[in-house]
C-alpha cells in the first residue's frame, strides 16, 4: 500500500518542504479536485489549514478516489507550525495511515453539526463520519457475565442483555474508553487500533532528530505545541491507560503524557482518567527507581536504556509492559494504584463457597475453577488479570467479603504464573459417585435455608441430579 | 424542500435497485439494473459512506458476465440445494430460530406493518419477509416521503422518516448484517459478494442516518 501525502497550497506559511507532500491548491476549499490528480490513492495523509476546511467535503473527496476516510489522517495546522515539527508529525501520520486496516459498515457513524436550527432543516444535513466501535460477539465475554464496557462507557451506549452486549451507536460519542477497557479486546475501533498507534509512535521517534516526548491529546481539543513534544491524537485521553505511557518509554520516547481533557478543551471533560493514568505511570517509575518526571508532561529526557517491547498498546499487554519496566530497572516493583490495568485477586476462605462464579465470569481466564474427584480449586494468574473487577460483581458472597481485587503491579506476582487461591472438598453422590458441587457451597445453601429444609438438603447434598429419584 | 425531495427520491431508487438485484436473475432484469445504476450514480452518492461499495458493485454490474453463472450462483446461495441453503434471504430464518409456528406469527406481524404503511399483500413470488420485499417496502416509504416533501407536507414527511427508522431498526438492520456475513462465508463469487457488501453497507448506513435525522428534528 502507498501512503499519499497531500497538503493544501493555499497557505504558503505551512512549511511542507521535505515532507514529500504533494501540494494541491485549494485543498481546503475545493477538495473535490483531488479526483483529477493522477496519484496513487491507497491511503492518505491530508494536511489542511485549521478551521478552513469542511470535513464532510474532504471525506467525500477521499471516497471519490476510493480512500476510506476513516483511515485517512487529516492534520490541521496553522501558519505558525514549525517545519521540523511538521515533518515529524507527517512521518508519524504516514505510518499510522499505513497501519490502517479496512473498516466494516458498522464502524462509520454519521454526525451532523452540533447546532440544530429550523433553518438548518431546509436542506438535508450532509453528514461527516467518525469511526465508531464495533463489538465482536465471538470474542466478547458477555455470555459469562462480563459488563466491563457497560461500566466504562460515560454515555450509556452499552447494555448487557441476556449474555450479549447491545451497543447503541447513536448514544456513542465515541471516546474509545470501551476499546481499552474491554478485557478480551472484543471491541475494536479501527481509527485507534493499537497497531496504528504503535506504528505512529515508532515513526515519530524515528523521524525526530532529538529526544521526543509523546503527548496523547483529545481529537476534540487542540493545544499549543511545546518543545520536544509531539502529539498523538486519540478520540479522548480518558481512554489512555497508564501502561500506554510506559509503553511509549519502552519503544524509545524520552517522555510521555496524557493531556487531560480540560487542558485541551475537549468537551467530554473526563479528566480523572488521564490524570490517573499519568499518576500510575509516575508511581511505577518512582518505585522502579527510574526518572518519574518522564511522565509529568514537562521536560523531555534521554530515552530509557531498555529492550524494546513489541505490541505494548494491545489489549492484555499491560503485564508485559510492567515486567519490562521492572527488568529495565533491575528491581522488583510493587505498586498499588486504582488505575492499574493489572490486578491481584484475593479470596477469603472463610467466606468463599467455591461456587466458581468469579471464574465463570472472568473474561481473561485469569481465575480458573478446577474439579477433580474429591476437590475443587480456584486458581489465579496475575499475569493475565486486567483489574476489570467483573469477578467482584459476579460474587454472590460479596457482602461477606469473599473476594477482593486490588489494582496492583507486583512484578513478582506477575511473573509467578498460576497460584491456588482457595480449595475445598466436593460433595459426591452417594449412589453413582459423581461430583455434585463444592461441599462448602452446599453447606452455605443449607445455612441459608435453615432447619426447615434439612431433609431437602440431605437429598441435594448427597445425591446428584440423575440419582435423586432413585430408591 | 427540493433537496429533501431529491434525497428521498434517490433513496427510493436505491432501495428499489437493491430489491430488484436480490430477485432471481434474468437478462431483462440485469439490463434494467444497469440503466438504473447509471441514473443513480449521477446523484452525488460520494457524500455517503457506502459510495465505494456502490462503485465496486457498479463495476461488476457493468462488466457483463454470464446470466447463467449468476442463476447458478443465486440458486446455490439463496435457494434450496442439496447441501441446504448457505444464506437464507428471509428475515424469519434469523428471527425465529426454533422454526415452528412462530414463523407464521412473525409473518403476520410483518404483514400488519406493511398494512400500516398503506401496502396490501397481493400474490408475489417472494415471501413478505424476503429481502427484496422488505427493500421494496422501504422504497415505497421513501416514495411517500418524497411526495410529502414535494407537496410541502413537512410533518407527514418527518412522520414517514420516523416510520422508515422504525422499520429499519426493527427489521433490515437487525438481520441483513448476519445474512451478508453468511453469504460472504459461502464464497459468493463475483456478483453476489459485492452486492451483499453493498446491501449491508447501505442498510447499516440508512439505519444510522435516518435515526439521526429523526432524533435531530425532534430537538427543534
Amino acid at each position: 500500500m502507498t501512503v499519499t501525502v497531500v497538503a493544501c497550497g493555499d497557505h504558503p506559511r505551512i512549511p511542507i518542504d521535505g515532507t514529500g507532500a504533494v501540494i494541491v491548491d485549494g485543498l481546503c476549499t475545493d477538495p473535490g479536485q483531488i479526483r483529477d490528480l493522477d496519484l496513487p490513492w491507497d491511503k492518505v495523509v491530508a494536511v489542511v489549514h485549521r478551521n478552513q476546511h469542511h470535513l464532510p467535503d474532504v471525506q467525500k473527496a477521499l471516497r471519490s478516489v476510493d480512500v476510506d476516510p476513516l483511515g485517512a489522517q487529516i492534520l490541521s495546522v496553522n501558519g505558525d507550525t514549525d517545519s521540523s515539527a511538521l515533518r515529524v508529525a507527517i512521518a508519524g501520520l504516514r505510518a499510522r495511515a499505513d497501519a490502517f486496516k479496512l473498516t466494516a459498515p458498522e464502524h462509520a457513524k454519521p454526525v451532523f453539526p452540533k447546532e440544530v436550527t429550523r433553518r438548518g432543516f431546509l436542506k438535508p444535513p450532509i453528514p461527516a463520519y467518525v469511526s465508531a466501535p464495533k463489538v465482536d460477539h465471538g470474542t466478547c465475554a458477555a455470555d459469562g457475565g462480563c459488563r466491563a464496557c457497560v461500566d466504562a462507557c460515560p454515555q450509556g451506549a452499552y447494555r448487557w442483555q441476556a449474555g450479549r452486549i447491545a451497543y447503541a451507536k447513536d448514544a456513542c460519542i465515541p471516546c474509545g474508553r470501551c476499546v481499552t477497557t474491554c478485557p478480551t479486546g472484543a471491541i475494536e475501533n479501527p481509527a485507534v487500533a493499537p497497531e496504528m498507534l504503535e506504528a505512529q509512535i515508532r515513526a515519530l521517534i524515528g523521524a525526530a532528530e532529538t529526544n521526543v516526548g509523546i503527548r496523547f491529546v483529545c481529537s476534540r481539543g487542540s493545544i499549543d505545541g511545546a518543545d520536544g513534544w509531539t502529539d498523538v491524537t486519540v478520540p479522548c485521553t480518558s481512554m489512555v491507560p497508564g501502561s500506554w505511557l510506559l509503553g511509549c518509554l519502552l519503544v524509545g520516547a524520552g517522555a510521555a503524557h496524557a493531556v487531560p481533557c480540560s487542558e485541551s478543551g475537549c468537551p467530554l471533560d473526563l479528566d480523572a482518567s488521564a490524570i490517573q493514568a499519568n499518576d500510575l505511570a509516575h508511581a511505577v517509575l518512582a518505585e522502579s527507581g527510574l526518572d518519574a518526571s518522564m511522565v509529568v508532561g514537562e521536560l523531555v529526557h534521554q530515552p530509557l536504556v531498555c529492550d524494546s517491547i513489541a505490541d505494548p498498546f494491545s489489549s492484555g499487554r499491560a503485564a508485559e509492559v510492567m515486567l519490562a519496566i521492572a527488568a529495565t530497572a533491575e528491581l522488583e516493583i510493587d505498586v498499588r494504584h486504582p488505575a492499574a490495568n493489572t490486578g491481584v485477586v484475593a479470596l477469603d476462605p472463610m467466606a468463599c463457597t467455591l461456587c466458581g462464579q468469579c471464574a465463570k465470569t472472568c473474561p481473561t481466564n485469569s481465575l480458573v475453577e478446577f474439579y477433580d474427584d474429591t476437590t475443587v480449586t480456584i486458581s489465579f494468574d496475575a499475569g493475565t488479570c486486567v483489574n476489570c473487577t467483573q469477578c467482584v460483581s459476579a460474587c454472590p458472597e460479596i457482602s461477606r467479603g469473599a473476594i477482593s481485587v486490588t489494582g496492583r503491579i507486583d512484578s513478582a506476582l506477575l511473573a509467578a504464573g498460576r497460584q491456588t487461591l482457595n480449595e475445598g472438598e466436593v460433595a459426591v453422590c452417594e449412589i453413582c459417585g459423581n461430583v455434585i458441587a463444592p461441599a462448602t457451597m452446599m453447606g452455605r445453601i443449607g445455612d441459608i435455608l435453615g432447619e426447615e429444609f434439612e431433609a431437602t438438603m440431605a437429598v441435594l447434598g448427597n445425591r446428584c441430579i440423575d440419582c435423586r429419584g432413585r430408591r | 424542500m427540493i433537496e429533501w425531495t431529491e434525497e428521498a427520491r434517490t433513496r427510493q431508487g436505491l432501495y428499489r435497485f437493491l430489491g430488484t438485484a436480490m430477485r432471481p436473475p434474468g437478462a431483462e432484469r440485469f439490463a434494467l439494473l444497469s440503466s438504473a445504476w447509471v441514473l443513480l450514480d449521477d446523484r452525488d452518492l460520494d457524500t455517503y459512506a457506502f459510495s465505494p461499495v456502490w462503485r465496486r458493485f457498479g463495476d461488476v454490474l457493468m462488466s457483463g458476465g454470464s446470466i447463467g453463472d449468476r442463476e447458478v450462483e443465486y440458486v446455490r446461495l439463496f435457494g434450496v440445494g442439496m447441501a441446504g441453503t448457505p444464506a437464507t434471504p428471509t428475515e424469519s430464518y434469523y428471527r425465529v430460530p426454533q422454526r415452528d409456528g412462530g414463523i407464521a406469527d412473525f409473518i403476520s406481524t410483518l404483514q400488519r406493518e406493511y398494512r400500516s404503511m398503506g401496502l396490501k399483500p397481493v400474490g408475489t413470488a417472494e415471501t413478505p419477509d424476503h429481502i427484496s420485499t422488505e427493500l421494496e417496502a422501504m422504497s415505497f416509504l421513501c416514495g411517500v416521503e418524497a411526495e410529502a416533501w414535494q407537496g410541502g407536507h413537512d410533518r407527514v414527511a418527518m412522520d414517514t422518516l420516523a416510520h422508515e427508522a422504525k422499520f429499519l431498526s426493527g427489521h433490515l438492520a437487525v438481520w441483513v448484517p448476519v445474512f451478508a456475513s453468511r453469504t460472504r462465508d459461502a464464497d459468493p463469487g463475483p456478483f453476489y459478494g459485492p452486492l451483499l457488501d453493498l446491501i449491508h453497507a447501505f442498510v447499516v448506513h440508512e439505519a444510522d442516518l435516518v435515526r439521526m435525522i429523526v432524533k435531530r428534528r425532534a430537538l427543534i
